[in-house]
């Protein structure tokens, strides 16, 4: 053992434990050691206060952003200026929804303003601009495996084990997925997946949905938890029930087909198409649905049943959404979950009191729907690589 | 008028602490962007904020770790939906960086490993907390706001940091004090 450790340079501090852990843990015992030391060796004290200095603003605090990166983000938050906070404001939400409206094309709308002299009158400025988000991968993740999909995966869970994943019906790869344990898959803004699970169950994920699954379900009950959209077809099993759990509430089903809508942020509802089901919520609330009934659970815990056509409900996964009368701010929201996009809206606030009623196709190539609807609003529409601007002038 | 120009300054002057912060605490380089841009956007929307504000970077700090808190437990709440457990800690990794061409190769690796190495030993939150004390100098009171735990928990936790570094080197430590008390 060294009898004691020379230093000549402050790189020497650096690379001694002792240094390093008194700077970040100091306590009494180290604090004397190391004035001790300084007092005994004046000539480290330049050093000694570079290592520190070095450490503290270089090896623990590096950059993360270069000055292109800071210039870009800047940029990004002076556009946004005029509406921060733009996710959560209903105010700001409802800016929004003739551009997502426009924009995405409800190509069988209809609109309807209830504020007729605003609806004739559009102004000059009208601009709308959207940005599309940066694409994220769909992931899988098992016991002791993660995966991630770039396009949209189907899944099916074989009774051995195995999951076999296909992506758009070919590249059909098998992968283990070890029994007992708990897997996620998460499925981003702008995609979408189905699986089918042990038992035989199919579920449709829509964009933004997280499921988490057993690769084999137990003896006695079968369980799955979602946050988000799912349409799910509960394989028939009398002596298990199958229960769909979310932050706030629960369903228990036998075997049926029905559409669970549980983003948190968003309306909660559950959607029956087929058979029965029993709702529970957090405050222990029970409610039965009927086929074609609709459950919508209240900030208070409570459900409030209505008819719906259920069909409508599960349309997202045939690629279409039925709006009837539907309040922008939710269709809005539908839409930038669907396409993972972020509409700034500062002049086109003209359609706020619209209702959305018509069909909705979910069209893959966003510059399609773009042209079409720019021609049927006689709007127009520009694209400079991920940012869209809408604005009221039809080209001449 | 002016308040761009601050809100420009405020943006400069601690852009880089924040995406640290941001990218410790678990976002990616695109999200820790994002996060950024929402605490500004919300200081944008409210300029008056800011005078009322006495600590402008503890502000930052605070509003962005509630911001990066909020995307976690919207995950958190999730996955980790069967054990209901308050003490789940949010991950708070720090990246050790010694690249510098006035520092010979071997020598960068020798420092990165060590400091690595001690950081390793210690749990998310004390790193959080040497973190918050040694680079940006917080103090206790305003780490426990950033940790939301209280004052007493936070010198705690420091000092076991202490305990679990010297189980696995303190030898080294006692010796090299011994050491120096001789001389």
């Amino acid at each position: 053992m060294d009898k004691e450790k020379t230093y000549t340079a402050f790189t020497d501090f650096l690379s001694d434990k002792n240094f390093i852990t008194w700077k970040l843990i100091p306590n009494d015992e180290s604090d004397i050691y190391w004035h001790d030391f300084a007092q005994n060796h004046p000539e480290f004290a330049g050093e000694m206060y570079r290592a520190e200095q070095y450490l503290k603003s270089k090896i623990l605090n590096n950059q993360i952003l270069n000055d292109a990166d800071c210039e870009t983000l800047w940029r990004r938050i002076n556009r946004n200026e005029t509406h921060a906070g733009e996710k959560h404001k209903l105010r700001r939400i409802l800016h929004y929804v003739s551009a997502a409206c426009i924009a995405l094309g409800i190509i069988a709308a209809t609109f309807y303003y209830t504020n007729k002299s605003n609806s004739t009158n559009l102004s000059e400025t009208e601009l709308i601009t959207g940005s599309l988000l940066q694409s994220e991968n769909i992931q899988l993740i098992t016991a002791n495996n993660s995966m991630s999909f770039q396009s949209d995966i189907q899944m099916q869970i074989e009774s051995d084990g195995t999951a076999k994943i296909s992506q758009g019906g070919n590249n059909e790869k098998t992968v283990d997925i070890a029994a007992g344990k708990l897997n996620t898959l998460i499925v981003p803004y702008g995609k979408r997946s189905s699986l089918t699970l042990a038992d035989g169950t199919k579920v449709w994920l829509n964009s933004g949905s997280t499921l988490q699954f057993p690769s084999v379900f137990n003896k006695n009950t079968r369980e799955v938890w979602i946050l988000g959209e799912m349409y799910i077809e509960v394989s028939p099993d009398k002596q298990k029930p199958f229960f769909v759990r979310t932050n706030d509430f629960s369903v228990q089903v036998l075997g049926t087909k029905f559409n669970v809508s549980a983003y948190g942020d968003f309306t909660n509802s559950v959607a029956l198409i087929e058979g029965s089901v029993q709702l529970k919520s957090k405050t222990e609330n029970i409610v039965h649905l009927s086929p074609n009934q609709q459950a919508i659970l209240l900030q208070t815990g409570n459900f409030t049943k209505e008819p719906t056509d259920a069909l409508n409900a599960v349309s997202w996964k045939e690629g279409y959404i039925v709006f009837d009368e539907t309040p922008v701010s939710e269709v809005l929201r539908y839409i930038e979950r669907y396409y993972n996009l972020s509409f700034n809206y500062e002049n086109g606030a003209n359609l706020r009191r619209a209702t959305c009623k018509g069909k909705l196709y979910l069209s893959e190539n966003l510059d399609n729907v773009m042209n079409s609807i720019a021609l049927l609003s006689s709007t127009s529409y520009r694209r400079e690589q991920n940012t869209i601007y809408i604005t009221d002038n039809p080209k001449k | 008028m002016n308040k761009t120009k601050d809100i420009a300054t405020i943006y400069s002057l601690y852009v880089h602490d924040l995406s640290v912060y941001a990218t410790y605490l678990g976002m990616d380089k695109t999200r820790a962007m994002d996060v950024i841009h929402d605490v500004f956007c919300k200081l944008t929307a409210n300029p008056e904020t800011t005078e009322s504000i006495d600590n402008i970077k503890f502000y930052l700090f605070k509003a962005l770790k509630n911001r990066v808190y909020d995307l976690f437990r919207a995950r958190q709440e999730h996955v980790g939906i069967h054990t209901i457990d308050t003490s789940d800690e949010m991950p708070f990794n720090i990246r050790v960086t010694v690249e510098d061409d006035i520092i010979r190769k071997e020598e960068q690796n020798k420092i990165k490993s060590e400091v690595e190495e001690i950081l390793s030993i210690l749990t998310s939150r004390q790193r959080e907390i040497i973190y918050l004390r040694f680079v940006q100098e917080y103090g206790y009171e305003e780490i426990a706001e950033l940790l939301n735990i209280n004052v007493h928990s936070c010198r705690k936790l420091l000092s076991k940091a202490m305990q679990q570094l010297r189980k696995v080197h303190g030898k080294q430590v006692v010796f090299a004090l011994f050491l120096i008390l001789r001389c």
